[in-house]
């Protein structure tokens, strides 16, 4: 059980800066969904959470320790992403791929052993993806992929977990079971979860809390109902009269309309 | 007591002059010797088995007399032709160090460069010597120093005499003579820009004994490319091609019909000559044999 | 939960493909062995192999053979066969684990060992050792492996310095700067070899690759170097897998990318810069190795590192066999044999396999 923290944390790549004074806080046992338009830096917030990136100012905190002072392999350990475009090598099985989650948990000296097989194992059946496992990854569909992302990132066994749209190339079927997986795990186990999601109707439906990023600040956090609202939509995505409430959860929903969602004024 | 004091003298005197009587002159096997690498060699006794892996140490040997205790050459060994005959050990640059050591030499002869060779044969604790001549004088004491260490230091003596006999013959009748302007022609690939005897090459040492002005000697290295530029404004009068087995390396054609070349005077005159690339590169006893033939040459009104 | 017995391990590729691979060293390892003291029975000398194997075993500790051979027999088995024939051994395998690694690190099927320099390094060091005068002292005779040595060293150090962004080595740049200090390297020592005047030929031969000289002293100097650096780059071959990934998923997963880098160029580059200063440059084993290697046997480095390691020694003893016994008494350069018997095995494997190697 972690605890992760951005303390007015400035992001940017070769000193463009993308994002300013970020606060945000995701608990353990917590869901949060980064949503915002193309570009906002929803990517930028898990390469800083997962030090890929540093902050030009602010700090990084992980239950309150500096992320900058845990070892790489440690910090493995606790965070895990799943990426968006993953490149992977094609020679590659896919069992061999998600078997390389274990590589934090294991010493230079080690190799997998009967119990990492059997983890990657499981993992597979948990999301599918058994049937796969001899296939070279270079034969597989993004959708097959991300679900393999998703499988390497449970045989991490970390206490948070950061994905960065996993459901963006799969059906809806593979959408539900995905989230539901996650949401069960997050709350199961405690983990701490952020979830970068394109679908504003998905984040809505699972996450306990949204931030809605936009040009480089973060323009609204809290409950879903809280920050999907008409004016914010309207503000951030330029698309208006298109947030309803869900007939059965109450939840804001964004149901679009032909011809009839475009902002009058700009 | 004066008596015994001149005769203690006289006697010190007289055993001193013995010494040196005795003791001096060319030391033969047992005896250190200190070959062109700066290298110093003891050798214990006569050596009876000598290998040699380059052809002009090769023509030495047999010229000394000593073609019965060579066991091994290399393939490009092929003058006298009794050394065809002889047990091979591999090429020139690249000799096969497994059938030296077959052969059991006691004494290999080698050239300088091959620095590699030289320390596997030091690590199998064989017996070598590098000769190295730079010029005309340096294979006469190559020669010398070959016949000191396989104990056939008169008949060196007798094959340095014979040749000094020529190569004054050729230098005297050549003095005073006007020298023409020689291009050595050491290969022409690219005929515009032909590699030649540079300054402190032995073929410009041969060209220079032999009553010529090697217009390569203004090149840069003893080996290095002349442009045709250069040629142009030196204009020489004889050109000399080596040839190998009868085959020149460069067709004298050639010459003719290009464009540039045709212009020169050598060509024009039709004065381009071949010569024996053996009699010219190889640095042991047809040395003198090259001279002759390179002043027949370049002065041939001097010589019939 | 854990897999409890071999009935439990699911009948994917990844558990049969261990036990192929297992196999495949140990059969290796033995060939290997077997292949190392036929080739040091045959020889441009006719030696009977009876003799050969006499000469060895003889060698043993407690073993007592009386001689029946030559004494110069005995010193042309132990004192220029068998040295040769391990060096041949060990810079077979270096080069073949280099270019594993160098294309591992570089995530390029291209990258060979001497992709950042270090041949030509070790060119320009050798040539200027070549050039020296010749002086009275033995060592002077040894001055060109040292100088190869110091020159790949350096050569490889600087393209390192011109590559590195703070804290960070970014793989392009490194490529780049290898290429282009290269290309200078190498315009020097040929414009070196072109005065050299009658030392060119040499030169070129010494250049062109050949273990004909190698002794005992050498192999003594190699050995060290060639066994460190492959061992440790097989100790982080698993790294070296998840390094596949790119960098971002790498870290993701908790390799330290940046030191591994350095480690593992440190190491290929030691091992190469070893076998190129003392036998010249040889082509086309550090590129096709591992390839074929993969081709047989997959790109799990765990596997690969070892199985480079053997088949590149193989490939190499044989390659060496041929260099002197086809034309002999005249040796062949090697680096012409290794591409002219190498190429159309490769071509025919890459045919016969037609799937993903990378």
């Amino acid at each position: 059980m972690i605890t992760l923290e951005m303390r007015d944390a400035s992001l940017g790549y070769y000193h463009q800066p993308v994002l300013r004074e970020i606060n945000l806080m995701v608990a353990p046992g917590e869901m949060v969904g980064l949503i915002g338009p193309n570009g906002s830096g929803k990517s930028t917030v898990i390469k800083a959470l997962s030090r890929i990136i540093h902050p030009s100012s602010g700090r990084i905190l992980l239950d309150n320790r500096d992320i900058t002072s845990i070892p790489r392999r440690e910090l493995a350990r606790l965070v895990g992403v799943v990426p968006q475009l993953p490149l992977l090598p094609s020679a590659f099985t896919a069992y061999e791929i998600v078997l390389m989650g274990r590589n934090p948990h294991l010493g230079l000296f080690q190799a997998e052993g009967r119990r990492d097989w059997a983890i990657a194992w499981e993992a597979m059946a948990k999301t599918a993806t058994q049937h796969l496992a001899s296939r070279r990854v270079n034969e597989l569909s993004g959708g097959e992929i991300q679900c393999l992302m998703m499988a390497r990132v449970l045989v991490q066994e970390t206490a948070a977990i950061l994905l960065d749209e996993p459901t963006a190339n799969l059906d809806i079927g593979r959408q539900v079971e995905i989230l539901d997986l996650i949401k069960n795990l997050c709350r199961g186990n405690n983990l701490s979860v952020l979830a970068a999601l394109h679908d504003l109707n998905l984040a809505s439906q699972y996450c306990d809390r949204l931030c809605l990023i936009h040009e480089g600040h973060i323009y609204a956090q809290g409950k879903p109902a809280e920050v999907i609202t008409n004016e914010n939509i309207r503000e951030v995505y330029g698309a208006a009269n298109c947030v309803y409430t869900h007939p059965i959860n109450g939840l804001p929903t964004v149901l679009l309309s032909a011809g009839k969602n475009k902002v009058s004024e700009r | 007591m004066k008596r015994i004091r001149i005769a203690t003298a006289v006697l010190i005197i007289l055993s001193w002059l013995l010494t040196w009587f005795v003791g001096c002159g060319h030391p033969s096997p047992p005896g250190s010797f200190t070959d062109d690498s700066g290298r110093v060699i003891t050798i214990d006794k006569t050596p009876e088995r000598l290998i040699s892996h380059v052809p002009g140490i090769t023509e030495i040997l047999f010229a000394l007399g000593l073609g019965g205790k060579v066991v091994g050459v290399s393939t490009y060994c092929d003058y006298p032709p009794e050394a065809q005959l002889k047990a091979k050990v591999g090429g020139f640059w690249n000799p096969t160090i497994e059938n030296i050591v077959a052969l059991s030499p006691d004494l290999v002869f080698t050239m300088g460069s091959n620095k590699p060779l030289m320390t596997a044969l030091d690590a199998l604790k064989i017996t070598y010597i590098v000769l190295q001549p730079k010029d005309i004088e340096g294979v006469l004491r190559d020669i010398e120093l070959v016949g000191k260490v396989t104990n056939t230091a008169e008949t060196a003596e007798k094959l340095i005499r014979d040749m000094q006999e020529r190569i004054l013959h050729v230098a005297d009748r050549v003095k005073g003579a006007r020298r023409p302007k020689v291009f050595y022609i050491i290969e022409a690939e690219n005929l515009n820009s032909p590699w030649t005897a540079g300054p402190g090459s032995f073929i410009d040492s041969l060209i220079s004994t032999a009553g010529g002005e090697n217009i390569g000697a203004k090149a840069q290295a003893p080996w290095s490319q002349f442009s045709i530029e250069e040629i142009v404004n030196s204009d020489p009068d004889i050109i000399i091609i080596p040839t190998k087995h009868g085959t020149a390396f460069t067709a004298p054609e050639a010459f003719k019909e290009h464009p540039i070349w045709q212009k020169i005077t050598a060509v024009r005159l039709g004065r381009i000559f071949t010569i024996d690339d053996d009699l010219t590169s190889r640095y042991g006893p047809r040395i003198a044999l090259g001279l002759e033939e390179m002043a027949r040459i370049i002065h041939p009104e001097l010589f019939k | 939960m854990s897999f409890n017995t071999a009935t439990d391990k699911p009948n994917i590729a990844y558990f049969s493909g261990r036990r192929t691979r297992l196999y495949s060293i140990l059969g290796l390892a033995i060939a290997l062995v077997v292949l190392a003291i036929l080739a040091t029975s045959i020889g441009s000398v006719r030696i009977p192999p009876m003799t050969t194997f006499q000469i060895l075993l003889d060698k043993l500790p407690f073993v007592n053979i009386s001689p029946t051979w030559a004494g110069n027999i005995a010193t042309i088995i132990l004192d220029i066969r068998l040295p040769r024939v391990i060096m041949a051994g060990l810079v077979g395998a270096a080069l073949a684990t280099a270019g594993a690694t160098y294309q591992g690190l570089f995530r390029n099927p291209l990258a060979d060992p001497y992709l950042i320099g270090v041949a030509q390094g070790a060119s320009l060091g050798a040539v200027i050792g070549f050039l020296l005068p010749i002086t009275g002292t033995a060592l002077s005779v040894s001055m060109i492996p040292l100088l190869a040595f110091i020159g790949a060293l350096a050569a490889t150090g600087a393209v390192y310095a011109l590559a590195r962004v703070g804290k960070t080595l970014p793989v392009t740049t490194l490529i780049l700067a290898g290429v282009a200090l290269g290309a200078m390297l190498g315009s020097i020592t040929s414009y070196l070899i072109i005065s050299s005047g009658e030392k060119m030929h040499g030169i070129i031969f010494w250049l062109m690759g050949s273990f004909s000289l190698s002794q005992w002293s050498e192999v003594g100097i190699v050995l060290p170097y060639v066994a460190a650096g492959t061992a440790v780059i097989i100790i982080f071959a698993r790294w070296l897998n998840v390094m596949q990934l790119d960098e971002e998923q790498a870290q993701q997963l908790g390799v330290n990318v940046e030191s591994l880098k350095l480690v593992l160029l440190a190491a290929a580059t030691l091992i190469t810069a070893a076998s190129v200063a003392f036998v010249g440059t040889i082509g086309f084993v550090g590129i096709i190795i591992p390839h074929a290697v993969r081709l047989l046997w997959g790109a799990d480095h765990r596997y690969l590192l070892p199985l480079s390691v053997l088949t590149g020694a193989t490939f190499m003893i044989l390659a060496d066999l041929a260099a002197r016994t086809v034309l002999a008494p005249t040796e062949i350069p090697i680096g012409v044999i290794t591409a002219i018997c190498g190429a159309p095995f490769f071509l025919y494997l890459l045919r016969r396999r037609r799937k993903a190697i990378f």
